[in-house]
């Protein structure tokens, strides 16, 4: 088994080195500072936990919570991946390959090793736990959809005197149409290199540039609404942009992704960071531009401009610092070990 | 007033009887065997899971049943 497999680090050195053929740039910068921040401040999904804690010390808490089941994850994804590379009797391939040839593909890596150790009874168990895995990402998103939907777009811009029962129906039409729209957009993913690319290049369109605005809007007094949308706007354009670039021509990918030997998660990570700084620039430029808000108009909305309310812990293991040294401490040693 | 029901003794009452139907799978396959059986057959894992989901199953069922 070659290094890349168990390694985080150390065959990132170069494009060509690594089977995701990425450079450490990419992993550091375009997933580490964009996509991954992204995903935890933007990505409603995430964010309403937070929202919905009963108060600001479990507010502070989800997120390092979460954090700390999140290190599991390569466990519980690369794990069956390494352990089907070297069990299974047949080699994996990728998605087009397989399509043209037969051959299993490396997305089908569950299911084989499921077939291949259970019987009747625990296999029925499998893949009911499969299904339940789903659904469960699945209903949080939907519900996701639904509320920001009702609330924050229907409710507070479309129709703001509706009756209560009227905004349910809505939310509930929300949830059919949510799955509906679901359900079409699954095709979409037979054209991507593998499920992670496709999650990825959806990432680096919409979560990096709003990720950029929001950090923005939340820590700088002096942006301003103009700046915000425009921002935006060019970021999210030019991931798209970049993205249709190299689907048109693939010879652009030197560019993008900044090595021919790059792959399409590698474009993927670079693309995110590249529509993260256009929309930071753009932003910050437009800001300067327009008028800016006075302190007063920007309380509760910016944390320079608003008072944190203060909240005491009576012992040190209930700050949330601690917990955040912690699971950072942890991050470090995984890294060191994988290195 | 009616009690509650805690969430435990529903992940309890699934547990126990995803657990009776794999480990009766498990029995069932001792003296029928698979024409094509799975690869490390011979562990008999239904058997093994089948119990240990069956005992987590009972538990949570006993210790979570409604309080009137």
């Amino acid at each position: 088994m070659g290094d890349s497999y168990t390694h985080l680090w150390s065959t990132t050195a170069h494009f060509r080195d690594n089977p995701m053929g990425i450079h450490w740039t990419g992993l550091v910068f375009g997933l580490g500072l964009v996509i991954s921040f992204g995903y935890w401040t933007t990505d409603f999904l995430v964010v309403q936990r937070v929202l919905s804690a009963h108060n600001l010390r479990a507010a502070r808490m989800s997120p390092i919570i979460g954090a700390s089941f999140k290190m599991a994850v390569p466990f519980i994804v690369i794990l069956p991946g390494l352990l089907a590379l070297s069990v299974l009797p047949f080699h994996l391939v990728p998605q087009d390959i397989a399509i043209q040839t037969g051959q299993h593909s490396y997305n089908e890596v569950l299911p084989l090793m499921l077939v291949r150790y259970c019987g009747p009874g625990l296999l029925g168990l499998g893949v009911t736990a499969l299904i339940a895995g789903f659904m469960s990402g699945m209903a949080g998103n939907v519900s996701a959809f639904a509320t920001v939907w009702t609330y924050d777009i229907y409710g507070a811009f479309l129709n703001k005197k509706a009756s209560d029962s009227h905004y349910v129906a809505m939310g509930r039409w929300c949830t059919f149409i949510g799955v509906l729209i679901s359900v079409g957009t699954a095709y979409l993913v037979q054209h991507a290199a593998s499920i992670m690319d496709y999650v990825q290049a959806l990432f680096s369109f919409f979560i990096a540039p709003l990720f950029g605005t929001v950090i923005l809007g939340m820590l700088w007094k002096r942006a301003t609404k103009a700046g915000g949308f425009w921002g935006l706007l060019s970021g999210t354009c030019t991931a798209i942009g970049l993205w249709a670039w190299v689907h048109e021509n693939p010879s652009a990918l030197r560019y993008v992704a900044l090595s021919v030997d790059a792959k399409a998660m590698a474009e993927d990570m670079y693309r995110a960071l590249w529509s993260w700084i256009v929309c930071v620039i753009v932003t910050v430029v437009v800001s300067y531009m327009t008028q800016p808000r006075s302190d007063a108009e920007l309380e509760g909305l910016v944390y320079g401009a608003t008072k944190i309310p203060e909240e005491h812990d009576d012992y040190w293991y209930q700050k949330p610092i601690v917990w955040a040294g912690a699971v950072a401490v942890v991050f470090c040693i995984l890294n060191v070990i994988f290195w | 007033m009616r009690g509650h029901s805690s969430i435990w003794l529903f992940s309890g009452i699934l547990l126990l009887a995803y657990g009776l139907i794999i480990l009766a799978t498990g029995l069932w396959e001792l003296a029928h065997p698979l024409v094509h059986p799975p690869v490390l057959n011979s562990l008999h894992a239904p058997i093994w899971w089948g119990a240990i989901m069956t005992v987590a199953g009972l538990f949570y069922t006993i210790r979570f049943r409604n309080h009137h």
